[in-house]
């Protein structure tokens, strides 16, 4: 019998209609990468960086000038791994599948997938935000976080990332010379990652956005063009998580400007709301000649193949963005769905990164 | 001789740096000689080695030396390391054309360090040309990637 106060409700109260919260997860970092996938546990690039040396002419009769082609660099890396699980049989779904329910039908079968890969995508979106923070962190300082591994740090060259307290000046100063500050970036990544393009893409926090418009040069010199967003033809601008604000000009080169103020909650018990690139920081990149890849490596998926009398089951390396196994567990009673990926931000072009600091207030988290 | 260096190496990461650049660069010859190590001798290639008059033994040239071994004889061919008390066969190139971005003293010689009497005095530049090596220069075009 079903006590009075639950048969009232159906009387008293309606429910207008169910919320589920779709957070979405900011890309505008990730749409500086190409997205790659290999079988393989690491990944690596081989580097031959050709230096900019000029001919000079010789005396016809004598011997030219010998040159040599002799250095280069191999780079491998092992990815750090996510895996990401939950398991299935808490789903009250689960139970009226394949439990008890008579009502064991296609239509059931349906609304089981669709919870399960309700919460995948939640699983999957974890790991974006982990890919998300890879990128800025390559943007910031050149090196990729680990928790259980080994930082991977891309060797960025210390003159890459510059405290313009020491170079200038920062921003919250309205007479900081601003425009010699750009130009000194671009020159880096002309002259140290021999890239000659000469607009560049600039990601600022709200916050340096702000305090760059408030100053003598923006308000003087900088040229500012009312560029809407359809006239930017770049994969930023189909990314999500950054504002175009609009476009200056210093010295010979054109910069993009973006704000960018995601956030996320830091893994952990009392997870703290934590930005993914400092609000003191800006960093700027060339928009064409780049090479930035979101290298992926294997992932050991579980392979099923009833054809095959020997294995049934087997492990493989999977290249794979992303992968998703499911597997019970027959002394805990469980059906545990996980989905896998083996991400790594790698700034192949490394020198064509420049990245300030911008304001004197380090506030890498807020909340 | 190429050189192979892993310049960071950790759990999830591993550096290595290559240089495939060429010592030998043709029309060379060789001689090779005996060395008795006194100490762990650690000979490189191109390093530019002497002969002592009284005993025929190679050793690496030392301007300082008055034994005839401050003369050079040729430069050694590979890396090699010899341990106290133990005599090795050194192979040296004394004719053709070297890197000379590869010749090398043990000491703080260089091929401008000038050697002989003092009212005869020659570079060790002019002593290897007189053995037929040709000193060859050249441009690396290429440079290591951040390490």
């Amino acid at each position: 019998m079903l006590p009075v106060e639950q048969v009232k409700g159906i009387f008293t109260h309606a429910y207008m209609r169910a919320y589920r919260e779709d957070i979405p997860v900011p890309s505008f970092l990730r749409s500086f990468f190409t997205t790659s996938v290999y079988e393989t546990k690491t990944v690596g690039i081989e580097v031959e960086r050709m230096d900019e040396k000029i001919a000079v002419d010789v005396l016809r009769g004598t011997d030219g000038n010998r040159n040599q082609f002799s250095l280069s660099t191999e780079k491998q890396w092992m990815p750090p791994f996510f895996n990401e699980y939950f398991d299935a049989t808490s789903l009250d779904r689960y139970d009226r599948v394949f439990g008890a329910d008579p009502a064991f039908t296609p239509k059931t079968i349906g609304y089981l997938a669709t919870d399960v890969s309700r919460k995948l995508i939640e699983l999957r979106k974890k790991i974006e935000r982990a890919k998300e923070l890879q990128c800025a962190q390559v943007f910031d300082t050149g090196t990729v976080v680990l928790i259980n591994g080994d930082n991977i740090n891309f060797k960025r060259k210390a003159t890459s990332m510059v405290d313009l307290v020491g170079a200038g000046g920062y921003w919250s100063t309205t007479t900081t010379d601003i425009e010699a500050q750009l130009i000194a970036g671009a020159e880096f990544v002309r002259n140290n990652g021999k890239n000659g393009t000469s607009e560049f893409n600039l990601t600022m926090s709200g916050l340096a956005w702000v305090a760059l418009k408030k100053t003598n040069y923006f308000k003087d010199n900088a040229n500012f063009q009312q560029v809407k967003l359809i006239d930017i033809m770049m994969p930023q601008k189909a990314a999500f998580g950054a504002g175009y604000m609009g476009r200056i000009s210093a010295g010979a080169y054109i910069f993009n400007i973006w704000t960018y103020d995601e956030v996320y909650k830091a893994a952990g018990s009392g997870g703290v709301i934590t930005r993914y690139l400092p609000s003191d920081t800006a960093f700027m990149a060339p928009v064409n000649g780049t090479r930035f890849e979101l290298a992926h490596a294997g992932i050991p998926a579980i392979i099923r193949d009833t054809t095959n009398a020997e294995f049934s089951e087997y492990i493989a390396q999977q290249a794979s963005e992303y992968w998703i196994n499911n597997y019970i567990d027959y002394k805990a009673k469980s059906h545990t769905f996980e989905i896998m990926s083996a991400p790594l931000a790698v700034p192949v072009t490394v020198d064509m990164i420049y990245t300030m600091t911008v304001l004197n207030v380090e506030n890498p988290e807020i909340g | 001789m190429s050189e192979i260096e892993n310049v960071e190496q950790t759990r999830n990461q591993l550096t290595t740096n290559y240089d495939v650049s060429k010592f030998l660069l043709g029309f060379n010859s060789f001689i090779d000689g005996s060395l008795t190590s006194s100490g762990t001798t650690s000979l490189l290639q191109g390093m530019v080695m002497g002969r002592i008059d009284s005993t025929g033994l190679l050793v690496p040239a030392d301007k300082d030396a008055t034994n005839g071994s401050q003369i050079p004889v040729g430069l050694c061919v590979i890396d090699q390391t010899i341990l106290d008390g133990i005599t090795a066969t050194v192979r040296l190139v004394n004719k053709g054309k070297v890197a000379e971005s590869k010749v090398n003293f043990l000491d703080v010689e260089t091929l401008a360090t000038l050697i002989g009497p003092a009212n005869n005095q020659r570079s060790y530049r002019d002593y290897l040309n007189d053995l037929g090596i040709e000193l060859a220069g050249g441009e690396e075009l290429t440079i290591y990637d951040n390490d």
